[in-house]
């Protein structure tokens, strides 16, 4: 039987904790590590513990390595020396619930190196809290998928939006694209249709946007959607990808920038999140990061 | 908004075509003397001001379009964005510090040498192919490249396109998951200098001074903007200068990455872009009427813009009535020859007694005409096309179709009334995910001190004080404790664009000082006047503090009569 590596980054949302405990019961992982914020120990540290504990229950070693996510250098380093310093196995199991996108794309890049069999794990929460994210940082572009920029071209910039209009907004600003796409997700849950839709019709008609529809729950992701208007203007335009929306849009941008080492992918921090970001566990999705 | 079927839209500066700059393009201020000059210039202005579009009007693309006695600048101007993603990279800080600046002049010096060579490459011709190969052989040895640049018809042509090449190439190699520091890399002495002795070789451009004019160097990370900073603190500008963009001074750094600072003055000069407009020789309503009028005529509309824009017939006569009032009172009090207190007297409290005079439950006044347009934008042009645009698409809608002729007062009136909601809209939705540093609180306090000076304009205007259609004020108490956090609450604002830093005359020893004017489109919801007054309103750091974090409204309009720092008439320059 291969062996199996959890990998997850810890968080104090419920889900965290409640999916992994899921994960741990159905899925037979000989190890796990769980990477934590330095900003946030305190606040990860009960959930961390409970982890821990189930994962003792279940005899699964178990490996904490913490981040230091203020400065994009020292995350990219910490990372990567864990995993040039630890053998990982071939066959890795990454939850991307609680992660941080950045820290999602640098996990997939450093295991892909390393050959491993990468695949994604998300756990929806019951509901999200009634805001999520604030003190917007500077959008920036992750260290190693910046992609292969070309001085001649204009820049056109795909979003896959989210609840937060405002993100979508500071990006657009702070590009000045020559062509803006939002990519956005279908479906009615968790007030889609007012939060996401509604809010950002008036930032598309200010940006003359194109849009289309997607679904990251669906098998691919939404790689399918992206693809097609990635491959009409990869050969005339500088890509930059954004995933503001489900966080499965993360691993459809993973596998675009690995097919296209031209895309950038595009990441907006925020200093601070909602420690009521979401409540409960619903339903987990699970598919190969690279198929 | 690049919907090209309405006069008013506003795109990026840097997504217009050559030719659209120059149809759309209207000069106003000094730009085209810093922009022209040999000396090394930062260009100030917030969002909307038109820094790009003045950029991109004095570059050697758009300049070379224009018949040889329109031209405006002598030197050759070569427009670089900075918000192009290669200036953004971070790929570099993975290095020592060493080699991180040496990478972020790598991608400089390339961009810059393919911006030179795009600019020239269909303009200026050089001699044969037999010189320009060696020129270009002369360059790859000084590059001390192992080949030679590859030839690809002209010598600007291989330029660009080993710039291209080049930086693709150092991209590869830093987006390696284990990439290695660079062995060579590419300087402004090794590419640049060269580059532009080869460009003075052109018949035309034999004693050419090149400008480098970077746009939004605010975007750039701090080591950028030291790098670029060296460039300008260069002694010799004879051959070469550099101009850049920023939103504002506390988004840049002026330092070097020799850790010297540049000097205003001596390194460089400044231009505020809205400072120019700010007083009374120079009158953003014309500047206005002249973008508008350039771009009625591309779209063959023949009325003036202050046809197209009427006032709203109630609101000028209100006015004139109301002036006309102020002139009886001032005469009662002064007599009826001296004119020049008339005068004054009717410009302070003229306009002011038609907000005055309004009964209590009164609608909002019906705000129309282009001078009420340029006022409410505060001097940024972006300010006064954005709803402009939203009055021609409601028009065309309205008129089904049919090309308006004009803007009725009652449609200028709702969408003045509709994006003054909007912006309040948004200082009660909080900045937190808008504007980097705004935390919640931030935004709590940002709403509670608009709220408290909307009250304190409110009933200034209301009120027989001095000057009562006040709109921007100074803080002071500078030594207080309050100070600094009331600076970086301001300056969140600032970043809001619900204020703008101004530059000004101070009432002590005429020395200039810094004062906010308000964002003018707030006032048109809550019914002030959007022309507001010359002179400012001096509030102290520790009440704009309290108003912030606890809502303490400010003084009274008498009570803040003894703090005023206003400027009269004859001080106005």
């Amino acid at each position: 039987m291969k062996k199996l590596h959890l990998i997850s980054f810890a968080s104090w949302e419920q889900r965290f904790l409640l999916g992994a405990s899921r994960a741990c019961d159905k899925i037979k992982f000989d190890a796990a590590t769980i990477f934590y914020s330095q900003k946030y120990s305190n606040e990860t540290e009960d959930n961390r513990i409970k982890l821990i504990n189930k994962l003792k229950e279940k005899n699964i070693a178990y490996y904490l390595e913490e981040v230091d996510f203020s400065s994009q250098s020292s995350c990219w380093k910490t990372i990567k020396s864990y995993f040039d310093s630890q053998k990982i196995g071939k066959n890795v199991v990454v939850d991307i619930t609680t992660m941080p996108r950045e820290i999602i794309w640098y996990i997939f890049l450093l295991l892909k190196q390393n050959k491993a069999n990468i695949e994604y794990i998300y756990h929806k929460p019951e509901c999200y809290g009634d805001w999520l994210t604030e003190d917007t940082d500077i959008p920036r572009f992750p260290l190693k998928l910046s992609g292969l920029s070309d001085i001649s071209k204009k820049t056109f910039l795909i979003i896959v939006t989210g609840y937060d209009y405002a993100r979508a907004e500071q990006i657009c600003n702070y590009f000045e694209p020559d062509k803006v796409c939002f990519a956005m997700q279908s479906g009615k849950q968790f007030n889609n249709t007012s939060l996401n839709s509604k809010a950002h019709k008036t930032l598309i008609e200010e940006v003359d946007a194109l849009t289309i529809d997607i679904d990251c729950y669906g098998d691919d992701c939404g790689e399918k959607q992206l693809s097609k208007i990635i491959e009409e203007y990869i050969s005339t335009r500088n890509l930059i990808l954004a995933s503001l929306g489900p966080k499965q849009s993360a691993v459809a941008l993973f596998r675009l920038a690995m097919k296209h080492p031209e895309i950038a992918l595009c990441y907006a921090p925020s200093k601070k999140i909602n420690m009521q970001y979401s409540f409960g566990c619903g339903g987990s999705y699970r598919g190969p990061v690279i198929p | 908004m690049s919907n090209t079927r309405n006069p008013f839209f506003f795109q990026s500066a840097s997504d217009l075509q050559a030719d659209e700059v120059i149809q759309y393009y209207a000069e106003g201020g000094n730009i085209t003397k810093a922009l022209s000059s040999r000396e090394n210039c930062y260009l100030i202005g917030e969002r909307g001001a038109g820094k790009s579009m003045a950029l991109r009007y004095h570059s050697f693309l758009v300049q070379n379009l224009l018949p040889r006695d329109e031209r405006c600048v002598d030197t050759v101007g070569i427009y670089i964005p900075c918000n192009h993603p290669l200036m953004l990279k971070n790929e570099a800080s993975l290095f020592d510090k060493a080699n991180e600046i040496a990478i972020i002049e790598h991608f400089f010096t390339l961009s810059m040498a393919y911006h030179i060579c795009s600019s020239l490459r269909d303009c200026c011709k050089l001699h044969n192919e037999k010189i320009q190969k060696k020129l270009l052989k002369n360059l790859s040895y000084s590059l001390a490249l192992n080949k030679n640049i590859p030839f690809y018809g002209d010598i600007f042509s291989s330029i660009m396109n080993f710039s291209i090449h080049e930086s693709a190439a150092m991209q590869k190699e830093l987006n390696k998951i284990n990439s290695e520091r660079p062995k060579i890399t590419y300087t402004f002495f090794t590419l640049i200098l060269p580059l532009l002795d080869i460009a003075r070789r052109t018949d035309s451009l034999e004693k050419a001074h090149f400008s480098m004019l970077f746009d939004d160097a605010h975007l750039l990370s701090m080591d950028r903007q030291k790098v670029l900073n060296s460039y300008v603190s260069y002694r010799d500008h004879s051959q070469f200068s550099f101009k850049a963009a920023i939103a504002s001074c506390e988004d840049y750094t002026f330092m070097t990455t020799e850790g010297s600072t540049l000097v205003a003055g001596h390194d460089f000069t400044m231009l505020d872009m809205e400072e120019d407009f700010q007083n009374s020789k120079s009158d953003f309503g014309r500047f206005i009427r002249t973008i508008i009028s350039k771009r009625f005529k591309e779209f063959n509309i023949s009325a003036s813009p202050d046809e197209f824009f009427p006032i709203s017939d109630a609101l000028n006569k209100g006015i004139e009535k109301a002036r006309e009032s102020a002139r009886i009172e001032a005469i009662k009090k002064y007599g009826e020859i001296d004119s020049k207190k008339i005068n004054d007297y009717v410009y302070k409290y003229g306009r002011a007694r038609y907000f005055q005079n309004r009964p209590a439950k009164a609608s909002l006044p019906q705000y129309s005409g282009i001078d009420t347009i340029a006022h409410v934008s505060t001097g940024v042009v972006r300010n006064a096309l954005h709803p402009c645009w939203k009055m021609y698409e409601k028009e065309l809608t309205r008129l089904r179709g049919t090309i308006p002729q004009t803007i009725p007062p009652n449609i200028q009136a709702s969408i003045l009334k509709e994006e003054s909601d909007a912006l309040w809209g948004s200082i009660r939705a909080g900045f937190g995910n808008k504007i980097e540093g705004c935390t919640k609180e931030d935004s709590k306090k940002i709403e509670n001190f608009f709220d408290e000076l909307k009250t304190l304009f409110r009933n200034r205007l209301l009120s027989q004080c001095s000057e009562p259609r006040i709109l921007a004020f100074i803080v002071s108490e500078k030594e207080s404790e309050a100070y600094e956090e009331v600076k970086r609450l301001l300056l969140l604002c600032r970043k809001a664009q619900l204020l703008y830093e101004r530059f000004g005359p101070g009432k002590d020893d005429g020395r200039r000082e810094t004062f906010y004017a308000t964002n003018r489109l707030l006032w048109i919801a809550v019914g002030l006047d959007p022309e507001g007054q010359h002179g400012r309103l001096s509030i102290k750091a520790t009440d704009i503090l309290a108003a912030a974090i606890r809502k303490t409204p400010f003084l009274s309009a008498s009570e803040n009569e003894g703090q005023l720092n206003l400027l009269d008439l004859k001080d106005w320059k």
